[in-house]
């Protein structure tokens, strides 16, 4: 009955429409699925050249799904208010694939875009809060440098800049990875995410300094610049060291910031395993050049004595590259993660909750199967 | 515009009528739409049938329904005129007569220099 399969060139033309057809909802595409697999199994019966003349005719699946989509199929994107048509451009999101471990820099951002299409609208406002806290933050801290006696204690400061970081990174990956999850709100795994997050950083830094600390004697034995050198070299190889590895663990801080604990430790070592070059290219394309800008902001600022308008200006620019920063790294991340535990990126919100698996069509084909024996009386023509 | 293209215009207004008028007699599904349709002159085909039905049943003027034949391997989605699409293919057909007689006739007074009457003029008179 459902079971039946059509010959190979139509199977082939249903998954590679099930695929065109991304911009729909999962509803209207595995109806118009079901439908088309009736139809050709029908034109099947009548031989294999009937086949064929349906297939010509459909078009090619961009054909066939665009002319869906001219018709006016798409109701989600008109309870959303939009045209289906308007999306269709931007073509489906892409794949990574389940067997190249080494990514282009290109395939990276187009998943780090998809990414970002597919994830809830919340990002804004995650977003937005980033950039007013790390604004203000910057500006108190040009204050407390350049006007001693106005902001007497920045740690305080600084500790609720982290805290509202920490919370905006959890509050990203749930607006990514998640349909279910609130994503405000600081509940447990926020705090796992957070305490993994500081536990990580205080793990490097102290590695760094156990290390530049027992290195000194050799160091102190060489020449003053070249002991210079060395330490600076050492401090450079650890930080690449410390990142690499951070960056690899990456998937297990995501992992605890959305509550998905399958993603231990070892797991994020194990996965990332001959991913490590692609994700390091992908942050240093990405992050990197706005960590520096950031930098670059915080020490003119610093160095621009005393304090005026402009250090205000420059604490909006530090804010935006530094909100940047986090929105990237953490757009980034979550896409590493679903490259890590091998799950697609679903189609841009709101236009899809979901994006088919491989066996979409047969799943879709056993529930309406089950659904039909039910009530088989019913459907009797 | 280039003769595909007019061609193309012309099956797009006609494919709506004839699927409709398909459905005024009974319930059927794609396929079977498709045959009775016979050639259709190319007003229909695979490729276009299952769109417009998309578009027909949201708009809501066919109803449909999914059902398990005996002979069927796979289901098939039946289709039904609604009230809405009874009354819509009534007042269609209405027009359609009307307006392929003033093309006729356009057609074949066109030769002699006689006024032709539009289709509106044909119908307040």
């Amino acid at each position: 009955m459902m079971e039946h399969r059509l010959p190979a060139q139509a199977e082939q033309y249903l998954r590679d429409l099930e695929r065109a057809l991304w911009p729909l909802g999962s509803d209207e595409r595995e109806t118009i699925l079901l439908e088309l697999r009736g139809h050709l199994a029908g034109c099947a019966e009548q031989g294999g050249a009937r086949v064929n003349e349906a297939l010509r005719s459909l078009g090619t699946p961009e054909e066939c799904s665009r002319a869906f989509v001219v018709e006016g199929a798409g109701e989600a994107y008109r309870r959303a208010g939009m045209p289906a048509r308007a999306l269709v451009p931007l073509g489906p999101p892409p794949e990574f694939s389940r067997k190249a471990e080494s990514l282009s820099i290109r395939e990276v951002t187009a998943q780090v875009l998809a990414t970002f299409r597919a994830s809830r609208r919340e990002y804004w406002a995650i977003g937005a809060l980033l950039l007013t806290v790390l604004t203000a933050t910057n500006f108190l801290s040009y204050l407390h440098s350049l006007r001693p006696g106005i902001v007497e204690d920045i740690w305080p400061i600084m500790l609720i800049r982290a805290a509202v970081v920490i919370a905006a990174l959890a509050a990203a990956y749930r607006a990514s990875l998640t349909q279910d999850q609130p994503v405000w709100g600081v509940n447990l795994s926020t705090l796992r995410f957070g305490a993994g997050l500081a536990a990580l950083t205080v793990l490097a830094v102290g590695l760094v300094l156990l290390v530049v600390t027992a290195a000194m004697p050799l160091l102190a034995s060489l020449p003053a610049a070249g002991a210079a050198v060395g330490k600076a070299l050492l401090v450079l190889v650890l930080l690449a060291f410390c990142s690499a590895a951070y960056l690899r663990l990456q998937p297990w801080l995501v992992g605890l910031a959305i509550d998905r604990r399958e993603v231990t430790l070892k797991k994020a070592l194990v996965e990332t395993r001959g991913k490590t070059l692609t994700i390091v290219k992908a942050w240093a394309v990405l992050v990197l050049p706005l960590y520096l800008l950031h930098f670059a902001l915080t020490a003119a600022a610093m160095n621009w004595a005393p304090i005026t308008a402009l250090h205000l200006a420059l604490a909006g620019l530090d804010g935006i590259a530094s909100m940047g920063v986090a929105i990237v790294a953490a757009l980034l991340n979550a896409a590493v993660f679903r490259w890590v535990v091998r799950e697609p990126i679903p189609a841009p919100l709101p236009f899809s909750q979901d994006w088919p698996s491989d066996n979409h069509v047969e799943e879709a084909r056993a529930r309406l199967k089950r659904h039909m024996e039910a009530g088989r009386g019913r459907f009797a023509r | 515009m280039d003769i595909a293209s007019w061609q193309t215009q012309l099956r797009k207004g006609a494919a709506e009528l004839v699927v409709l008028s398909l459905l005024q007699r009974q319930e059927r599904y794609g396929l079977e739409i498709l045959e009775q349709a016979g050639g259709s002159g190319g007003v229909l085909s695979d490729g276009t049938l299952y769109p417009l039905l998309t578009r027909l049943e949201r708009e809501g003027k066919i109803l449909a329904r999914w059902a398990m034949a005996d002979d069927a391997k796979v289901p098939r989605k039946y289709y039904r005129l609604s009230d809405e699409g009874e009354a819509m293919i009534a007042e269609m057909k209405k027009l359609w007569n009307e307006f392929s007689a003033f093309v006729s006739r356009a057609m074949e007074e066109a030769h002699d220099g006689t006024p032709i009457a539009s289709p509106s003029r044909t119908i307040s008179a």
